[in-house]
């Protein structure tokens, strides 16, 4: 009687121990986030066991200097494709904080690769996961991979038209200005309001030289447009981390909620 | 009598022993330029110690995660305009908007540059702005330029520069920049700067009264571009007044 109480016991603390080892080895493994249009992870035996391909590509620094390598990782599109999505943009986050975004174009031919010259990746060597596209210049290449935010008009603020530059952000990306905060007016009420000045993002998006206005859209659809000069010039126009148009000195209507593009004409 | 000789014998030593260590800090050989119109202010490298400093933190990773302290005074003291651009001792140039935060930097956690982190003197952008290719060592000239004036090369590349006419310079010298010796390069050399993507084929090139004019790379690289009168001209294709080359 006492063997049998003995062994259910063992079996018992048994199975709770494994359970507790492998729940401590997942917590452990490393793994990319995907955030925005899908919430979850990729673990690395995950992608170790998704079909991998080994390929020559060659890193192209932005001094032209090339250094050629030999990675072993997965197509970015066949994850993406795997969870039913292929989002207009994807910004791509280091544990350096070096983030990139980059459009379906540019990222299409991208891989998470878990190996270089038939090594595993380590902290070192600029894994455990790195984005490798060997279409795309070095800039595009992240050592140290944390992060995967998909995004496209329905999560994040597009900034395009005539620019040099498409800007997408996602409303945390705008902590990656220098934030302003001013007193300001807003259906006679004053407030405190805190973001970035619009000509900050136009100057990052860099404005073509026969740009004249800006138009801004909301998720609704709802726009009102200003002139270039007026809205690069004006300090006190900003967006707000929640997306919101601040106007300082205009009326109501001009206060842009839930924007989501800007488009310069 | 014997207490004070030595007294003073160690006051000697300690000046001997401390002197070159001031010098070591004062003197390093380092001239750079800001230019700002037609005008050109020259800058020693102690000039430097004068200034406000500003400092950007920089995560880097290799067995572990560590931070660097960059420091060195804001670009945004020397000078104003809406595009800013760095040339380097070995010509590698890069344009960075005035906004962004930037330093001329010399100092790393309170030491100064060496050679191997682009010393003595660097550029170091807010690491939440674009990528470290930014950050430009041996700096030896910081230009704010007239953006009305200027060439753009965008699209296809791996950076979006802009050159002024007198940058048509920096593919000879940096006295050649100085003196602004130059008013032509080819078109090969002007992409040089920004690097094409591999894909890259095409140009359109926007010219005077909104125009555009589409050439294959390769059939025009070897034209010369002129910089005349305030505007970029190209007359073996009868272009004139280039405001930007967008490569596709």
């Amino acid at each position: 009687m006492h063997m049998k109480y003995i062994s259910i016991c063992a079996i018992l603390f048994l199975t709770i121990s494994i359970g507790c080892v492998t729940e401590t080895h997942d917590k452990n493994e490393y793994s990319v986030n995907v955030t925005g249009l899908y919430e979850g992870t990729i673990t690395l035996s995950q992608l170790k066991s998704m079909n991998s391909e080994t390929f020559d590509a060659i890193l192209v620094k932005s001094t032209g200097t090339e250094i050629s390598g030999n990675y072993t990782g997965v197509r970015l599109i066949d994850i993406l494709n795997e969870l039913d999505i292929t989002p207009d943009y994807i910004s791509f986050l280091a544990k350096d904080d070096y983030m990139i975004t980059l459009t379906k174009e540019e990222y299409y031919n991208g891989y998470l690769c878990y190996a270089e010259e038939g090594i595993q990746l380590t902290q070192e060597t600029g894994g455990p996961i790195k984005l490798v596209i060997p279409d795309q210049p070095g800039k595009f290449w992240i050592n140290w991979l944390k992060e995967i935010k998909l995004l496209d008009y329905s999560n994040a603020l597009v900034v395009t038209g005539s620019t040099q530059v498409n800007i997408v952000l996602a409303p945390e990306d705008l902590a990656r200005f220098q934030m302003k905060t001013i007193e300001a007016e807003f259906r006679g009420e004053m407030g405190t309001y805190t973001g970035v000045p619009l000509g900050a993002i136009l100057d990052r998006a860099r404005f073509l030289d026969d740009a004249e206005s800006v138009e801004f859209v909301a998720a609704d659809g709802y726009s009102i447009e200003l002139t270039l000069e007026e809205a690069y010039s004006n300090e006190d126009i900003f967006i707000s981390e929640d997306f919101r148009l601040i106007m300082s000195g205009y009326s109501s209507d001009f206060w842009v909620n839930d924007l989501r593009r800007i488009e310069v004409k | 009598m014997k207490s004070l000789k030595i007294y003073i014998f160690f006051i000697f030593l300690a000046l001997i022993i401390a002197t070159p260590g001031c010098s070591n800090q004062n003197n390093i050989d380092w001239t750079f330029y800001v230019i700002q119109g037609g005008s050109i202010d020259i800058y020693e490298f102690e000039d430097l110690y004068s200034m406000e400093n500003s400092s950007i933190k920089e995560i880097w990773i290799d067995t572990e995660i560590r931070e660097s302290l960059w420091e060195g005074p804001l670009v945004s003291k020397f000078g104003e305009s809406r595009i800013v651009n760095y040339i380097s001792e070995d010509f590698y140039l890069v344009s960075i908007p005035y906004r962004e935060k930037v330093i001329a930097c010399y100092k790393k956690n309170g030491s100064l540059l060496t050679e191997e982190d682009g010393g003595p003197l660097k550029i170091v952008s807010d690491p939440l702005y674009d990528c470290k290719c930014n950050w430009l060592k041996k700096l030896k000239i910081i230009e704010f330029i007239d953006v009305s004036k200027s060439l753009s090369i965008y699209g296809n590349v791996t950076s979006v520069i802009y050159l002024s006419g007198r940058d048509l310079n920096v593919f000879y010298s940096i006295q050649d920049v100085l003196d602004n010796t130059y008013n032509h390069a080819t078109i090969s050399q002007i992409l040089s700067k920004p690097l094409p993507r591999e894909s890259a084929e095409t140009l359109i090139l926007s010219y005077r009264d909104n125009r555009e004019a589409i050439y294959k790379i390769s059939d025009i690289s070897d034209e010369l571009v002129f910089y005349e009168d305030g505007e970029f001209n190209i007359p073996s294709l009868g272009i004139k007044g280039v405001t930007s080359i967008k490569v596709e």
